[in-house]
């Protein structure tokens, strides 16, 4: 089907789910519904449906969507980080309480990338996917704040809670019926008027919150609870997506009333994130990026940061996720770095002579210091 | 006058009369000594001086004289340099007299002392140039740059050993107990001396004073040590064990090594104390984060019963080893080595 | 009559001895004045080292006696020591320190004619008062014509090797300069001389056939971009050394740009990792910066051939200065660390990788950059800039 020219890399369909059996020697579950192509090395497309309905033009790194743009389709690397993951992912069980796995390594190698592969393999695998494009967003991007009524001293974020409820309506579009099925297990006052009753479908939850952003704070928090509740009934398994987690235990820059900036254990995003990172539910899988946005300092230009979880969590958050599996994301391999290069050959976006000599070819790879992001960044200018 | 006096102090050397009667004849200067001292007296019958008949003049008259220049038999007296005495007031080099076997340098060359090129008997040279090939340093004689530097000839081997012998029995034998490495003393203090190429001879830093303690001859207890090293804070090493004092804030180093003293004395008695508010120390206090009682062992070993009954293949023997390694990652600088080790021991641990 | 002091007082200086030179005068044939000097002064030249020996030997028993050592085991080495302990120079210059060394080594050679018993000199080029670059000559004419008869005799056969009959071969090499010939001949000649020393070379060396006088050719050629050996003019390319455990050849060397020190050692059989002050390449996120660190890899074709390992510091903070003042914190601006580290990695990679020492020359990376910020003066705002000026 493919013509000869893309002979050289494989590309694997996402129509569907085939069977592989792949048994590790540490595996001992071999549950049948978790499978995916997911072989090192290989370059995986993804539909461009798909990543609309995952809305992965928001939560990919700029430069990658904007080059899912240009060449109209999205193309990455499954390297080991997203290996482990999967084979994570499919130790899954409803006994089991929640794993959490921190994705950790210096600037460029992948983390979100393959944040986006999970959230992806995820969806091809009809789990529920709570994504937040970065945590930062909660505690230091906040337009506009509302005291708490729920708890005082608690400080709602409307615009941002109404964004996440709707990103989670859009993500979970594959398995919105099954969603509609789920219901709540008590009765929720969000105001003097406004409630939802016990034994409704939870999506009514998601439409609340969209409607009225002053509760949507409290929607959220609402419907992370029930999520957790049916996972341990292990009517769905979920997977949560947080990219620079590690904000969720840094600086605030929100302001209270006296002037002083609040500890993001006032804020009830913040909070609420928390409680899913917690272990104590079952049948889902925590994915948290560990990322240096957080420490490091925008304006200086030449200091190096320091990528290692514990670091960039803090001792507080540290001993608040702990135990998880770190998984590291490295630089590139020579092999590695081959595959990205015939793609952008084959896709004629190395447009000079130069680039796609043999000498230019080594060049491209010594000088971007096998690093993904200076890589890509560097064949987009030659 | 030079001349004169020169003459004078080598008139008592036999060579000199050798070399004298060499130049001037036998009776240089005898017969004006001797009339002078009076010594020839021809006396007549009645007493009085014998007075001599003049008849010529007791020289050789011009016309013989001529005659003799002419025909070529004069007799020229040949004169003397007239720096001879100076060159005779040369001695040469006392280098040249020196024996090596017999002769001991220290009785040369006994004190510190200018260089001497007539008494220094190596051929040494000093001098640059130029051209290599051209041609050879000056030799030592006249030689400035030789006098310049200093030298250490008064210091051969053999003298220092002369003067270690002479002051020997003024000394005390060397302590073993510094010899032997084995014991090694608790407190080194440190100061240092500034010399500058000038009149001034001070300097600030002169007053600073280093007292480095090793901790553990203080034995201290377990609670005591853990106050200390809080008091101490950024002074004490925790890999060598040592505490190191700075001080500086006196004016002088004697008053400076008095403080170090005093500070360590205060930090003992200190340490020692108990208050009563330590027992409000929680476990956050810590210096260290152990694993014994942390949250982190009781959510792991919940996990892991948990991951067992789910199907993992965990290995919860692993866990003692897992807590070393914990406590190390805490408690010390945090490198992507170690995160890798954490995260192959936590996978391991979990079963994954 | 007073002989004796006379020789006495003469014994330090070499002055005129007297014209005492017994052949000479006592035999019946005349010769000439040059010749007459020339005998008495070798004559004097010998006894003046015949003494000067002596001395030296004197000298050494004293040292030896002085030092407590027996004479046998003071050899020169020893010597040295001796005379390094007993007066210690501080000056720099080693030449201008005290030596005791024996006459035949320190001093000026003295030039000797061979001349047959009645005063003839040996060879008839005397008298051209430049024998030994007349004598060149001759040979180069020598070798020319028997270089032609050669060719003459071989050009179409088959006894001789295809490579005997062509011109020698002397790319990458130029002729000796005329101070290196003079050296070479010890002795002094004219630019004219040399020229025609050089025309005839050239001569020579065009034929064909003059591959079989390569040897005597090559003798007084020296390579293109000579390396003058001289660690204070040129290049200061490092030595390679090898590692012990690991066997791998490696360079060292410490170089500067602007305020940064930078010690960079290049180690081979590597994989292009670079290990700068801790950092890795990829913690350098200026294209530029990295660009800079590559530079001496991509220009001599050896990406990824090599490893990297260099530390900085910043020369101002290495300063004395006054105990209580803080250091002042200048390190030269964000390339100035690359930059430093590229001329340390080029003079590495010039060491161990010698082919392509010529593309980094041209290229201009083995050049240290000298200069240094410019202090700033005051009542302006920076080392040129001036306030806006007006003019009323």
């Amino acid at each position: 089907m493919k013509s000869s020219g893309r002979v050289i890399w494989s590309v694997s369909q996402t129509v569907g789910c085939r069977r592989i059996g792949i048994v590790g020697s540490r595996h001992l579950s071999t549950e049948p519904n978790i499978q995916k192509n997911v072989e090192v090395g290989t370059l995986q497309e993804i539909q461009m449906s798909v990543a609309k309905q995952l809305n992965m033009k928001n939560h990919l790194p700029s430069p990658m969507s904007k080059q899912m743009e240009t060449l109209g389709e999205l193309v990455t690397l499954i390297r080991d980080p997203m290996v482990e993951i999967a084979s994570c992912m499919r130790v899954i069980d409803k006994k089991l309480p929640t794993l959490r796995l921190v994705l950790w390594g210096p600037f460029g190698t992948g983390k979100t990338v393959t944040l986006n592969q999970a959230v992806h393999h995820a969806y091809n695998n009809n789990w529920a996917i709570v994504h937040l494009r970065s945590a930062m967003e909660l505690t230091r991007r906040v337009k506009e704040i509302e005291m708490s009524s729920f708890v005082s001293g608690r400080i709602n974020d409307p615009s941002n809670a109404v964004s996440i409820l709707q990103n989670f309506k859009q993500q979970n579009q594959h398995i919105w019926k099954l969603l509609g099925d789920l219901l709540t297990e008590k009765d929720y006052e969000w105001s003097k008027s406004e409630r939802t009753m016990q034994g409704k479908p939870i999506t009514e939850i998601i439409e609340m919150g969209i409607t009225a952003p002053y509760l949507a704070s409290d929607c959220v928090g609402a419907l992370f609870r029930e999520l957790r509740r049916h996972a341990k009934d292990d009517k769905l398994k979920v997977l949560v997506a947080v990219d620079d987690a590690n904000s969720l235990w840094g600086k605030t820059l929100v302001k209270r009333a006296d002037r002083t900036y609040a500890s993001p254990s006032d804020l009830t995003l913040v909070v609420h994130f928390r409680r899913l990172f917690a272990n104590d539910w079952t049948n889902g899988c925590v994915l948290m990026v560990a990322d240096k946005k957080e420490v490091s300092d925008a304006r200086n230009e030449l200091r190096v940061s320091r990528y290692t979880p514990l670091e960039l969590f803090g001792e507080e958050g540290f001993e608040y996720v702990e135990p998880f599996v770190p998984i590291e994301t490295t630089n590139y391999s020579e092999s590695e770095t081959d595959k990205i290069y015939k793609y952008y050959v084959n896709k004629n976006w190395l447009a000079s002579k130069a680039a796609r000599s043999e000498e230019g070819r080594k060049q491209l790879m010594h000088l971007s210091a096998f690093n993904p992001y200076y890589y890509e960044r560097l064949c987009a200018f030659n | 006058m030079h001349r004169l006096r020169l003459i004078s102090t080598r008139g008592k050397s036999t060579l000199a009369e050798k070399l004298k009667s060499a130049a001037g004849g036998a009776d240089y200067g005898k017969s004006k000594q001797n009339f002078a001292s009076g010594s020839i007296t021809a006396k007549d019958e009645r007493g009085a001086d014998f007075r001599e008949l003049y008849v010529m003049p007791k020289r050789k008259l011009r016309g013989q004289t001529q005659l003799e220049q002419a025909t070529g038999r004069a007799e020229y007296k040949t004169r003397s340099r007239f720096d001879i005495a100076d060159r005779l007031a040369e001695r040469p080099p006392r280098s040249e007299e020196m024996d090596p076997e017999k002769q001991k340098w220290s009785d040369v060359w006994p004190a510190a002392r200018t260089f001497a090129s007539s008494v220094v008997p190596l051929p040494v040279r000093m001098g640059s140039r130029p051209n290599v090939e051209k041609r050879a340093p000056f030799k030592k004689e006249g030689n400035l740059e030789l006098v310049k530097i200093p030298n250490f000839l008064h210091l051969t081997p053999a003298a220092i050993k002369m003067h270690c012998d002479a002051i020997k029995k003024f000394c005390t034998p060397y302590p073993p107990e510094l010899l032997s490495k084995s014991t090694t003393l608790p407190i080194q203090v440190q100061y240092s001396t500034y010399i500058h190429q000038g009149t001034n001879i001070r300097d600030i830093r002169s007053r600073v004073v280093t007292m480095i303690v090793d901790v553990e001859s203080l034995k201290l207890g377990d609670v005591a040590m853990e106050k200390f090293i809080r008091l101490a804070g950024d002074r004490f090493d925790e890999k060598s064990r040592e505490l190191t004092i700075v001080t500086d804030r006196c004016h002088t180093r004697k008053q400076n090594l008095d403080y170090a003293y005093y500070l360590l004395t205060v930090l003992y008695h200190e340490a020692n104390k108990v208050e009563q508010w330590a027992e409000l120390k929680e476990r956050s206090d810590n210096l260290k984060v152990e694993f014994e009682g942390s949250s982190t062992k009781t959510k792991l070993t919940e996990l892991i019963e948990k991951a067992k009954t789910a199907g993992l293949a965990t290995d919860e023997k692993s866990i003692d080893e897992f807590g070393k390694m914990w406590k190390e990652y805490r408690n010390t600088e945090e490198t992507v080595e170690t995160t890798r080790e954490y995260g192959r021991q936590m996978r391991k641990l979990l079963g994954i | 009559m007073l002989r004796i002091a006379l020789t006495r007082s003469s014994r330090a200086m070499s002055s005129t001895s007297p014209p005492a030179v017994s052949e000479s005068d006592t035999s019946v044939r005349k010769i000439g004045k040059a010749l007459e000097t020339y005998l008495k002064n070798s004559q004097q030249h010998v006894a003046m080292m015949e003494k000067h020996r002596a001395d030296f030997e004197t000298g050494r028993r004293h040292l030896a006696k002085m030092m407590s050592l027996d004479i046998h085991e003071l050899d020169q080495a020893a010597i040295d020591r001796a005379i390094q302990y007993l007066f210690p120079s501080g000056l720099t210059d080693p030449k201008a320190r005290p030596v005791m060394r024996p006459p035949d080594e320190i001093l000026p050679k003295f030039q000797r004619f061979t001349f047959d018993e009645e005063g003839k000199p040996e060879g008839t080029r005397f008298f051209t008062l430049n024998p030994k670059i007349y004598g060149l000559l001759s040979e180069i004419g020598v070798k020319t014509q028997s270089v032609m008869k050669f060719y003459d005799e071989h050009v179409g056969s088959r006894s001789v090797n295809r490579s005997d009959l062509e011109t020698a071969n002397l790319s990458g090499s130029q002729w000796i300069t005329a101070d290196k010939m003079k050296k070479k001949l010890s002795e002094k000649f004219s630019n004219e001389l040399y020229g025609q020393v050089i025309i005839a070379f050239e001569h020579l060396a065009s034929l064909p056939g003059s591959a079989i006088e390569q040897k005597f050719l090559s003798e007084f050629r020296e390579p293109m971009t000579a390396s003058t050996d001289s660690k204070l003019f040129g290049l200061a390319i490092p030595n390679v050394q090898t590692c012990a455990e690991t066997n791998r050849r490696y360079a060292e060397v410490t170089t500067h740009c602007k305020d940064t020190r930078a010690v960079v050692k290049v180690t081979d059989a590597g994989k292009g990792k670079f290990s700068i002050d801790g950092l890795q390449l990829h913690d350098f996120r200026h294209l530029q910066s990295r660009e800079i660190l590559l530079a001496p890899f991509i220009i001599s074709q050896t990406l990824g051939k090599f490893d990297v390992t260099a530390t900085t510091d910043c020369i101002s903070n290495s300063l004395p200065e006054a105990p209580n003042r803080e250091p002042l914190k200048r390190t030269g601006g964000m390339s100035a660390l690359p930059r430093a580290v590229r001329h340390g990695t080029a003079l590495c990679i010039a060491a161990l990788h010698p082919e392509s020492i010529e593309p980094l020359r041209l290229s201009g990376l083995l050049t240290l950059d000298p200069r240094k910020n410019e202090r700033s003066k005051v009542n302006q705002p920076g080392a040129r800039a001036k306030w806006i000026w007006k003019r009323r």
